[in-house]
């Protein structure tokens, strides 16, 4: 009986190998350096781009571990994967074992990141950070003329993400406080850190005590944005306190629909379809050897939900409900 | 008063008075910080980590530890959105928002019970079986919301979390989840100081054989303070599901850090046997007044973990010699 139960196992997993061979092209990778919700979607757009066009698909996640980052690239490299799209944790530490890898025949493509103009990567698609930030700071703006007398100290507290990643987070505020800044009458206040939602909602509350004079919080990603937002709500301060931010999923477009009136506008990358992209230009140069953009850094342009358009931010919200579950 | 004596009651609430000098040097120093609404507002903020660790104190004057906590936060408030989503269409949003509540509480009960079972029937070592369910409930909590948060549609949740209650003219009213933070700290404190049980809790962490030679069933002592740990968690979790109104696997992560150190600076030993459940509410102060305080003083955030970890570890090494002090006395 054990005997009959190892040969049938052994076929089963033989059959298995052999039909997943003939199907596929061969097997690529997905790497991505978190669990948020952007990294999720960036990790279905190359989910899906890769398996459209008949490739296995292998994801993985290094968490902000470089060792991880290092053993995965290796492993891919000893098991004869065609090519990569990976998200990489830093442009200075992860260079050195992408170079090392794509030096051994392993195709390498990038996300979210701002390399250009290497040798070895296929191209890098991601959202300009300073546009992100400087979108909502024009609109955050206009906000201000409208609302505020010209004579009247507007002041305005941040949330960022700067101890978790300098660049990018820097790259936010400064394009934010740029945009702002045009207006004479606007003052930073106050600059915090935290990126995740219930951490946020403690910084702005405390920044909200510390400074009862602020009018405006602006923050620099979706846990920050979703934090300071409750923050205002839960503090009573609906109607004299407004919210700005940046990226957008379903409960930011919750926010901005609420009756509150609180979050104002938000600028929101587009992870889905920079996880498609990079995976297509990654299979474009395996199967052609020649993508006509190679060692370009590729903007692929955000998207802005104001309270201003009601309709696009539902359409927004339901586009995004269809994706993440899948129309369920 | 003799300086012995004096000297006596400073050995034995250090952490009260480093407390006392911070509040002193922030009410000079921070704005803001001595208004009625910011201390309100630690409590607040603090009622999540709080009323873990009131659960948590129990488990560690027990003997034990519960490194999954964490994790619990995270499932509980993702079990509570994500079932009051399913609901939602056939019982309306309010009741299915209940119904999520109850199902992340029984949840993290039974937990709490596997987790104590396996302890007593294998002998394995709390911190191990924990550790590795730390990871368990998190990828729960990722597969049941696919990784992404889950929004919840009932407003009246909110009042859970960020509440407040008794509103005056100036006084903007007493946050409902410093409330939670108080009614666990009572529960707590009654059954660890007015209790048969809590006598018990106390003798199997400070010497388990002597405790069954005296008829103490050990297997239910530590099953019972590994399901109130669980719960208390749960609780937590729903007042964060409640604060920001989702529910999200990344709620909750790296919390058990904070909420063990609130007890261990509260001067309970990890070796069991001893600590207070007013220790605790110290640590707890002690935590959420170091974490306010920087924010009002616009402290670099690079600093702020120096800062932090520095009086954490300031604070424990005080309570050490102190809780030291007092086995030897024993």
């Amino acid at each position: 009986m054990r005997k009959l139960l190892s040969l049938v196992l052994v076929l089963v997993l033989t059959l298995g190998a052999v039909a997943a061979f003939a199907e596929s092209k061969g097997k690529v990778a997905g790497v991505v350096f978190q669990e948020d919700q952007f990294m999720m979607l960036l990790q279905m757009g190359y989910k899906d781009a890769a398996e459209e066009a008949g490739y296995e698909f292998f994801p993985a996640n290094t968490n902000n571990d470089a060792a991880k980052e290092f053993e995965f690239i290796n492993t891919y490299v000893d098991q004869g994967f065609k090519g990569i799209a990976i998200s990489p944790i830093s442009e200075e530490a992860s260079i050195a074992p992408l170079t090392a890898a794509a030096a051994q025949g392993l195709k390498i493509a990038l996300s979210n990141s701002s390399l250009g103009g290497l040798d070895w990567m296929i191209a890098c698609y991601t959202s300009d950070n300073y546009n992100l930030g400087n979108s909502t700071g024009k609109i955050a703006a206009e906000y201000i003329k409208k609302n505020f007398p010209a004579d009247q100290t507007v002041n305005i507290g941040i949330l960022q993400f700067k101890t978790l990643l300098p660049e990018q987070s820097s790259a936010r505020s400064s394009g934010f406080m740029d945009a702002v800044k045009e207006l004479p009458n606007v003052v930073i206040v106050d600059d915090q850190d935290a990126w995740l939602q219930d951490k946020a909602i403690t910084a702005a509350s405390d920044m909200l005590t510390a400074h009862p004079e602020i009018n405006i919080l602006w923050s620099a990603n979706e846990g920050g944005t979703i934090g300071s937002t409750m923050a205002i709500k839960n503090a009573g301060l609906a109607g004299k306190v407004v919210s700005f931010g940046t990226d957008a999923g379903e409960q930011m477009a919750d926010l901005i629909l609420s009756e509150d009136n609180i979050l104002q506008a938000v600028t929101g990358q587009d992870p889905y379809n920079i996880g498609v992209l990079t995976m297509k230009a990654l299979i474009q140069e395996i199967e052609t050897g020649n993508f006509e953009q190679r060692g370009e850094l590729i903007i692929v342009p955000g998207v802005v939900l104001t309270r201003e358009d009601p309709v696009a931010t539902q359409t927004f919200k339901d586009n995004f409900i269809k994706m993440t579950t899948g129309g369920n | 008063m003799k300086s012995a004596q004096m000297k006596n009651i400073l050995r034995k609430n250090t952490i009260t008075f480093i407390l006392l000098i911070m509040v002193v040097l922030l009410a000079v120093f921070a704005r803001g910080f001595l208004s009625v609404n910011n201390l309100l507002s630690i409590l607040r903020s603090m009622a999540i980590i709080g009323v873990a660790a009131f659960g948590m104190t129990m488990v560690i004057i027990g003997g034990e530890i519960d490194l999954s906590i964490g994790s619990t936060i995270g499932l509980s408030a993702v079990l509570t959105a994500w079932v009051a989503k399913q609901l939602q269409g056939a019982l309306g949003a309010d009741w299915a928002v209940i119904i999520g509540m109850a199902v992340a509480i029984l949840a993290a009960a039974l937990v709490g019970l596997f987790n104590g079972f396996i302890r007593v029937r294998f002998n394995i070592p709390s911190f191990i079986i924990t550790l590795a369910m730390l990871n368990v409930l998190y990828g729960l909590a990722a597969i049941l919301s696919s990784g992404f948060p889950i929004t919840i549609s009932a407003q009246w949740f909110n009042v859970i979390g960020a509440g407040r209650i008794i509103k005056t003219g100036g006084f903007s009213g007493l946050p409902v989840a410093s409330i939670w933070l108080v009614l666990i700290f009572l529960i707590v404190f009654v059954v660890m100081n007015r209790t048969r049980f809590g006598r018990e809790v106390y003798a199997v962490g400070g010497n388990q054989e002597a405790s069954r030679l005296s008829g103490v069933n050990i297997a239910k002592v530590k099953i019972i303070t590994m399901v109130v740990s669980q719960v208390t968690a749960a609780i937590s979790g729903i007042i964060l599901a409640s604060q920001v109104l989702s529910g999200s696997p990344q709620f909750g992560r790296g919390y058990e850090t904070d909420v063990i150190s609130a007890v261990i600076i509260g001067g309970a030993s990890l070796s069991g046997g001893l600590g207070r459940t007013t220790g605790t509410l110290f640590g707890i102060l002690f935590l959420g007044v170091i974490l306010n305080g920087m924010t009002l003083l616009g402290v670099d955030d690079y600093v702020k973990y120096v800062v932090r970890g520095s009086l954490i570890l300031l604070a424990v090494i005080l309570n050490t010699i102190q809780t030291q002090k007092a086995r030897h006395t024993l």
